[in-house]
């Protein structure tokens, strides 16, 4: 699967459950996770839907916050993690 | 004795000693009093009065604790509202005590501004972050941080006393709008002190400072810690949500003292492999603010069988913080008692009809002491209920009731037993279930909604909405929760949705919470 597919999908899940008071209809990739207002329960969610959608487990060493700067770097997060199997 | 007379003393006591130390910058004890100083001379040229209401709406930073020092000393009380709160909570707080006004950064003025709706009570916005002209909020004069600089060093002569209000702590509101619990500087003084003295705190101690600025437990690194001219190295917010980055933070940063809610210990014994970490210079762990699942402690004391574990209870509404030290192995009545208080505190447990009842009999526990709150902002009627003239013993004192039920044992030591009412705690949060059930009721297609409160063994409560919908309206969770997102913060937002055309009712009426929370998730 092309990196942009996941891309998408992870887009899909943040505009639709993580917006908050925030129209994200222009929310994409390669914008700030953090600039959202991430909280633990946020994160965790991201991490469950990721888990489910991708059949991956994400391990807790990749909770970092570089790896959830953006939907890119989660995308590339998934797509290493799935290589790796 | 107010507290900003804390940081001076520390000034000049530890003015070397790192009182702030966060992404990689270090602001001493001198610098701390320098900067406040010149915060409050700049919010007074800007026309803040003293007894006037400053708000905070921003990340923690120095900038955003700085801040805190400055309003103070230009005599003003601070109002710390969420970060992660919607732009509309901050305008109904906002307006509610009429701030003079606004510290915040420049990437939030563009939300603000529709907020506002053109109508804002503030005189003027600082921004804490920029070195470059900020927007303008509502017409205000936007200050850059950096005219502080071109302010007097020194501390502004304003005189307060410690009758006047240091901070108007928010809070939720059961009736479906947050509550300001007004605070003193008298109230916050003496929880400082007697928490500085309890934990032996002093200018070796570092602490962390996780607690958002707006929870009412960062007063234990902000003031204790002052006082004691201890360091505190503030958490920043992208690093807050993972437990394991932020663990190992606090080893390299040699913390010798944790003050946090339970939720943040599970998240760090769930994800932080604690184990693998040197926490060896940590004394003390204190929790408050949720109950701490008695499994959960006894793993967390196994992991650190060196450090000293304290349960402490307090409320917002009476500023203390009592001592309950536990030893190893914790037992379940642990995590429910409610320790030693101040000497000049009172703990009475009375019946709905305000009479003592007797030992090893549930009650709802009042509190009386010199930091009890003031009353809540602009809520006569609301106040009343809660502050009372209470007669023990044929004496008549002032004490607060606490909505916590309790029981006092023969051997007088206190437990807690429950909740009078709806209130819960939401990741260490303190939620009115009332206020979101407003919310919801307040959105057109709803004719009925009742949240409950799910427990789950990894997050902890988890909020849910059954609701009833108008005849022929129609709508849906997605929906639903973006309307409640437009005013409530994150954790008060339900995450599941069920809809339901009847609610099951009690004989006496009232709805059956209790087989509601039987009803399985539909998604």
């Amino acid at each position: 699967m092309k990196i942009e597919v996941f891309e998408t999908t992870i887009c899909d899940f943040i505009r639709s459950e993580l917006h908050g008071s925030r129209n994200l209809a222009a929310f994409g990739p390669g914008d700030s996770l953090f600039a959202l207002g991430l909280d633990s329960l946020a994160v965790m969610r991201i991490v469950a839907f990721c888990e489910e959608e991708f059949d991956v487990a994400i391990p807790d060493e990749d909770l970092m916050p570089d790896n959830f700067e953006n939907v890119q770097s989660l995308a590339r997060l998934v797509v290493r993690i799935k290589s790796d199997k | 004795m107010v507290i900003p007379a804390f940081l001076v003393d520390s000034a000049e006591r530890f003015g070397g000693n790192p009182a702030l130390v966060m992404d990689g910058r270090v602001l001493t004890y001198a610098g701390l009093e320098i900067a406040s100083n010149r915060m409050a001379r700049s919010l007074i040229r800007y026309g803040v009065k003293r007894g006037d209401r400053v708000a905070l709406w921003l990340p923690k930073s120095i900038e955003a604790i700085v801040s805190v020092w400055g309003i103070m000393k230009a005599g003003a009380a601070y109002v710390t509202v969420d970060p992660l709160a919607p732009p509309l909570r901050l305008a109904t707080i906002a307006r509610d005590c009429e701030i003079a006004g606004l510290v915040t950064t420049s990437d939030r003025a563009e939300s603000l501004n529709p907020a506002f709706g053109g109508d804002a009570p503030m005189g003027a916005v600082w921004y804490a972050d920029s070195a470059i002209d900020g927007p303008q909020i509502a017409n205000r004069p936007p200050i850059r941080w950096d005219e502080l600089d071109t302010e007097n060093e020194s501390l502004p002569s304003v005189a307060i006393d410690g009758e006047d209000l240091a901070s108007v702590q928010y809070t939720s509101g059961s009736s479906g709008t947050p509550k300001g619990v007004m605070v003193s500087h008298r109230a916050l003084v003496g929880q400082a002190e007697w928490s500085c003295k309890k934990f032996a705190l002093s200018s070796a101690d570092r602490l962390p400072g996780y607690t958002p600025l707006a929870g009412a437990m960062s007063s234990f690194e902000i003031f204790a810690g002052a006082r004691a001219g201890a360091t505190t190295y503030p958490v920043p917010a992208r690093l807050a949500p993972f437990p394991a980055p932020v663990a190992r933070s606090w080893s390299e940063q040699r913390l010798t003292a944790w003050f946090v809610v339970p939720s943040v210990l599970t998240m760090m014994l769930n994800g932080a492999n604690l184990g693998s970490l040197d926490l060896s210079p940590l004394r003390i762990v204190g929790f408050s603010g949720e109950k701490f699942p008695v499994e959960r402690l006894r793993e967390l004391m196994r992991l650190l069988p060196w450090v000293r574990f304290v349960n402490c209870y307090s409320r917002t509404e009476s500023k203390l913080r009592t001592w309950h030290e536990i030893k190893f192995p914790p037992q379940e009545s642990d995590t429910r008692r409610i320790g030693e208080t101040p000497p000049d505190w009172q703990f009475l447990v009375l019946d709905d009809d305000e009479r003592p009842v007797p030992d090893e009999t549930v009650g709802e526990l009042w509190i009386s002491g010199p930091g009890v709150m003031n009353g809540y902002w602009n809520l006569r009627e609301m106040t009343a209920e809660v502050l009372k003239v209470i007669e023990v013993d044929g004496k008549r004192i002032l004490a607060c009731r606490s909505g916590d039920l309790v029981k006092r044992h023969q051997d007088g030591t206190l437990e807690l037993v429950g909740r009078a009412g709806q209130q819960v705690k939401i990741r260490g949060h303190r939620v009115e279930i009332g206020e979101i059930e407003a919310v919801l009721s307040r959105h057109p297609a709803v004719m009925q909604a009742v949240v409950t409160v799910v427990l789950d063994d990894q997050i902890g409560n988890r909020l849910r909405a059954i609701i009833v919908l108008r005849d022929g309206a129609r709508s849906d969770g997605h929906t639903l929760k973006r309307h409640c997102a437009e005013v409530l913060p994150p954790h008060m937002v339900p995450e599941t949705f069920l809809f339901t055309s009847n609610l099951p009712l009690m004989s006496n009426g009232k709805i059956d919470r209790h087989t509601l929370l039987k009803q399985p998730d539909s998604g």
